[in-house]
């Protein structure tokens, strides 16, 4: 069941975001996070065994980012585990969740298992790591997909583009609820 | 206008019955619109169940208006073939392989001959709002539930592997060229009825793992450049 990174088509997921979010007009992506909104959108694709991960940056994302893989650390420390154990949120087969506006201080936010897809949106993660010490970060922007039964190196494609889907839809309608 | 809980316990049980025909699983379909057109519209232009046509219905069209960056605008309509939910999606051919059910292989056929004729028709162009044959696609097939994927007696993690290899092979060599896509009724499901996070939990402050991430599974992209990873940067 674990996927390798490279079953995963970078290129597919470009197109898919370019078609959803970023090549799209300024009327719609009026509602969209600000993330969204520069020119050109930057994100990290993050591949593992068990989870397929987009996080939109923004350039003070991009620096830390950078900074962090340079050193061969963990950007979103403190974000994932896919163990059974503390976090702030167990999700399991759990589909189209969203998860906006939350700040998790020295915990897991996610214990994430199989078949689940999640939006997270404007998170701030703060944790005491053992070897890098106290690390605060924000997620403006994720698409989190874990594998299992429906989701796989195949269908993972169609999760995305329909968890995308379902993001942009939600924003139109709370951007058309503020007018 | 019902409760979306009425919607999805409604569909949730159509799905689940013998005797749930995809007709009555088709009126759902208008509360999942964005994920049976490729690109975020502006609008939803004209949505048609059971298109008549010479060679027979379309189960289900739709059509929206999409902008782009430039602003130039066009109109893109998507045809979907539906078949019932207690259909079988692949059926055992051998130990080492499935292959499409029946009805799988009568949607597809349906499919590709409705877009045939549509994409050549003027009349179906009209009504839909596009101006050109090239904006008319196959948009996909709904077919089967999450215990319909496969039919046959193979181990359940047996059972798993073969369906996502059918589906794999299906994809690269025959859906994806042509953009079609391949959802289950439960897809649709849960795009209408979308989980609530859980109740945040309580957990002892404490010094976490940094729990690496090996660097060569980040790759960092942009919406103008090569997807790159760090290794070849």
């Amino acid at each position: 069941m674990p996927i390798k990174d490279t079953d995963i088509d970078q290129e597919r997921i470009k197109s898919i975001i370019q078609s959803r979010l970023s090549k799209t007009s300024k009327e719609v992506k009026e509602g969209f996070p600000e993330v969204l909104k520069r020119d050109p959108v930057y994100w990290a694709t993050i591949c593992e065994p068990e989870y397929l991960m987009i996080v939109f940056l923004t350039s003070d994302d991009q620096k830390r980012l950078d900074r962090a893989m340079s050193l061969s650390q963990n950007p979103f420390v403190g974000l994932i585990t896919t163990s059974v154990g503390p976090a702030a949120f167990r999700v399991e087969k759990a589909k189209y969740m969203t998860i906006s506006g939350c700040q998790v201080t020295n915990s897991f936010t996610f214990s994430l298992g199989r078949d689940s897809t999640v939006i997270l949106e404007n998170h701030q993660q703060s944790v005491e790591t053992k070897d890098m010490g106290p690390v605060s970060y924000t997620v403006p922007l994720a698409y989190i997909l874990s594998y299992g039964d429906d989701i796989n190196s195949v269908t993972v494609y169609d999760y995305l583009d329909g968890l995308i889907a379902f993001s942009e839809s939600n924003w139109r309608k709370a951007s058309a609820g503020k007018r | 206008m019902p409760e979306n809980d009425d919607i999805t316990a409604n569909l949730a049980a159509l799905i689940e019955s013998p005797r749930g025909r995809e007709g009555a699983c088709r009126r759902y379909l208008k509360y999942a619109k964005s994920a049976l057109v490729e690109r975020t519209p502006i609008e939803f232009v004209y949505i048609e169940p059971e298109r008549r046509g010479y060679l027979g219905d379309a189960d289900y069209v739709i059509s929206c208006k999409i902008r782009e960056e430039t602003g130039a605008e066009f109109v893109r309509a998507y045809i979907w073939e539906l078949k019932a939910p207690r259909c079988c999606i692949f059926e055992k051919d051998n130990e080492h392989r499935l292959k499409p059910t029946k009805e799988l292989y009568d949607a597809e056929n349906k499919l590709v001959n409705y877009f045939y004729e549509s994409r050549g028709s003027e009349l179906f162009r009209a009504n839909f709002g596009v101006s050109h044959s090239l904006d008319v696609r196959m948009g996909g097939i709904i077919i089967g539930r999450d215990n319909t994927k496969v039919n046959g007696n193979y181990e359940p993690e047996r059972k798993r592997i073969l369906y996502e290899d059918a589906l794999r092979v299906r994809n690269e060599y025959f859906y994806r060229q042509h953009g079609i896509k391949l959802f289950t009724w439960n897809f649709i499901l849960d795009y209408i009825n979308p989980s609530q996070p859980p109740t945040q939990g309580r957990v002892e402050p404490g010094e976490l793992p940094s729990q690496p991430l090996n660097p060569e599974r980040i790759v960092l992209s942009s919406d103008t450049s090569e997807a790159t990873s760090p290794e070849n940067q």
